[in-house]
């Protein structure tokens, strides 16, 4: 390959102009070839520092703990208290059967219904409605609904005949 | 562990001696290719376990193992009856020859990949399914189809409902996730990426194994390097999604073809045709990628005059069918159900393309030209692209419409982003999907890369016979 890249036969003739080109190109080649595969084992190398903290992690970790990781990130990422998600997660499950509705109530804005996504993925096959009635006052609920309703509910007439299933930091889970 | 051993014996053991059984009726065997080997088993028996899924479904069985059982059986019996048949080997394409050191070299690289592998699947295995494409409708479409064990019941009343977005999407990725609930007997939220992840790791060896045979130890190490650091790959290994399947099943088809080139024997066709069932069925771009790739090499052997050869031996044929099938079966599926994406391309916006055109095309092509060159694609589109308009070899060789393929896909990209919604688009999507084109991009770099950097030839070399001159590319 060496004398292929340095030959010092200059290119003289046309006919030899093409194998100039193919030699710049050849070159141009090695260079992002040697550019790119360079900053790729340092990534490798960068991501493989990792290693001994998954491992440890991993070991460490239950199939529950994984979970309550993941909705804990997803309580920072929102800005929530922690332990927040995943204590609606185990009241939904706890109490709600499966392939019953959970209708959301005073959510009090959209960030919160962002902040809810992970939180049905969790309770399958039992599903968190935000769409029914968008304000409480419009609609009743059909009898047997599940709600999950946030902020102060003392005044909320649409629970008046509920019993209380479950609570937390502003939420609370009514049948 | 979110499965037993015995669980996790079931979800890997039933998939791979489907797919070694499918493998040995094609005459493919360890020995034709010890590094590319467990890739193609792991897709042969993907699909495999997917269909038998299909099956089940249809038949709307609450338990699998009828089915599944059954499949089995026919399966050992079909490489029991091809056990005669003789070991496809590497006939017309050994590993290009290198020194002990670049060999070794390679070898180092491959262990350094699969450790960063693996740490990949565990780092993920720490977190459940939540979020993103993955769960919003790959895994959630699974957890359907678990809770129904049919088409009908609670599938099919998410699919009227619009439970979940992208419902016209191919079913592969859901099915095989779908196996996972079945093995565990209950719905998972993180071992359900194992099957997918495994196509990540049958990518890597199936491209090492290809970049080897197109090119130098020491340039397909550093190749398969840029395609393990590429962000949309990383990402790929790391959640459910389907982009990495496509990228997957375009490596093995033009690898598949490549190999196959001189001699269409039962092996290479049949290997083509379930890499392209496994492309048509993984996402809805899987099945522009296949129109592209066969549009291409329909043009590259028209210009060749060689349209009309080689033909597929008759046995090849049912083969040849499988990715047909599989694309009636999903279009058959979306007419029954209704089902529509979220991104539909909508005639009425088509007729108004040329006006948006104006709008957003410069918005686009700013944006595709940065991303050719994007550290996070290792600048992979650019390089490519770049040597597919400058060097003469890339015309050349059995990968010659890799190029031409590349381009139709991007032009389609490029319609499919301007007729609407098109920075969400960008932001989202684009990436992922440029990036199910890198490994066949890289495999067709190596062979060029090959031609490239070869000695110079004889200044007589011109007046010797076209084949003597040259193998050409691949």
């Amino acid at each position: 390959m060496s004398s292929f890249l340095f030959s010092t036969h200059s290119p003289s003739s046309p006919a030899e102009s093409p194998r100039l080109g193919r030699r710049v190109l050849a070159l141009l080649f090695l260079a992002w070839l040697t550019w790119t595969g360079v900053a790729g084992v340092g990534a490798i190398g960068r991501e493989l520092q990792g290693v001994p903290a998954v491992w440890r992690m991993a070991g460490a970790l239950t199939a529950e703990g994984r979970i309550a990781r993941t909705m804990s990130t997803s309580d920072r990422i929102a800005k929530l208290p922690s332990g927040y998600l995943l204590s609606i997660v185990k009241a939904v499950n706890e109490f709600v059967p499966p392939h019953e509705d959970v209708q959301l109530l005073q959510v009090p804005d959209r960030k919160r219904i962002r902040a809810l996504v992970p939180v049905p993925h969790l309770t399958f096959p039992r599903r968190i409605r935000a769409d029914l009635f968008r304000k409480s006052e419009d609609v009743e609920p059909p009898p047997g609904t599940y709600l999950l309703a946030f902020g102060d509910t003392s005044q909320e007439r649409l629970l008046a005949n509920k019993t209380l299933l479950a609570s937390g930091a502003d939420w609370s889970l009514w049948h | 562990m979110e499965l037993s051993l015995l669980e996790l014996l079931a979800l890997l053991g039933v998939p791979a001696f489907l797919g070694c059984m499918l493998l040995c009726a094609l005459g493919i065997r360890a020995r034709t290719d010890r590094l590319a080997y467990p890739g193609w088993a792991w897709m042969a028996g993907a699909l495999g376990i997917a269909g038998l899924e299909t099956v089940r479904l249809l038949l709307g069985m609450e338990s699998p193992v009828p089915v599944v059982g059954l499949g089995l059986v026919l399966a050992a019996g079909l490489g029991w009856r091809a056990r005669a048949r003789p070991t496809r080997t590497e006939e017309t394409e050994e590993e290009v020859p290198g020194g002990r050191l670049e060999s070794w070299g390679f070898g180092l690289v491959l262990v350094l990949v699969f450790a960063l592998l693996a740490h990949r699947m565990l780092s993920s295995s720490l977190t459940a399914i939540v979020a993103d494409d993955e769960a919003n409708f790959w895994s959630l479409r699974a957890k359907y189809l678990y809770d129904a064990h049919s088409f009908g019941g609670s599938y099919a009343q998410a699919l009227a409902q619009r439970s979940f977005n992208n419902a016209n999407y191919p079913l592969l990725n859901s099915l095989l996730q779908l196996w996972t609930f079945d093995c565990a007997g209950r719905i998972t939220h993180m071992a359900n990426r194992i099957p997918i992840q495994l196509c990540s790791v049958a990518l890597v060896l199936c491209t090492a194994s290809a970049l080897r045979r197109a090119s130098r130890p020491w340039i397909a190490a550093v190749l398969l390097i840029l395609l393990v650091t590429c962000a949309p790959i990383e990402a790929g290994i790391r959640r459910a999604n389907a982009d990495v399947l496509v990228a997957f099943a375009g490596l093995v088809a033009a690898d598949a073809w490549r190999r196959g080139r001189r001699s269409p024997d039962l092996a290479w066709v049949g290997l083509a045709s379930l890499a392209m069932a496994f492309l048509f069925w993984s996402k809805r771009e899987g099945v522009l990628l296949g129109l592209c790739g066969a549009l291409a090499i329909a043009t590259v052997a028209w210009r060749r005059g060689t349209l009309a050869r080689p033909r597929p031996p008759r046995a090849a044929l049912p083969w040849i069918a499988l990715p047909f099938a599989v694309l009636l079966g999903t279009i058959a599926h979306n007419l029954w159900f209704h089902a529509r994406g979220s991104h539909e391309l909508d005639p009425a916006i088509l007729a108004d393309v040329a006006a948006r055109l104006g709008d957003d095309l410069p918005l686009v092509l700013r944006f595709l030209g940065d991303a050719f060159v994007r550290p996070s694609l290792n600048g992979i589109p650019a390089a490519f692209f770049a040597l597919a308009l400058l060097a003469h070899r890339a015309r050349t060789g059995a990968l010659a419409f890799v190029p031409l393929a590349c381009l139709l896909f991007v032009l389609a990209l490029i319609v499919a982003l301007v007729r609407g919604n098109t920075e969400y688009l960008l932001k989202t999507a684009c990436m992922r999907v440029l990036s199910q084109l890198v490994p066949l991009q890289l495999l067709w770099l190596a062979a060029v890369a090959r031609e490239l950097l070869a000695p110079a030839q004889d200044p007589d070399a011109h007046r010797l016979p076209r084949e003597a001159r040259s193998p050409g590319l691949g």
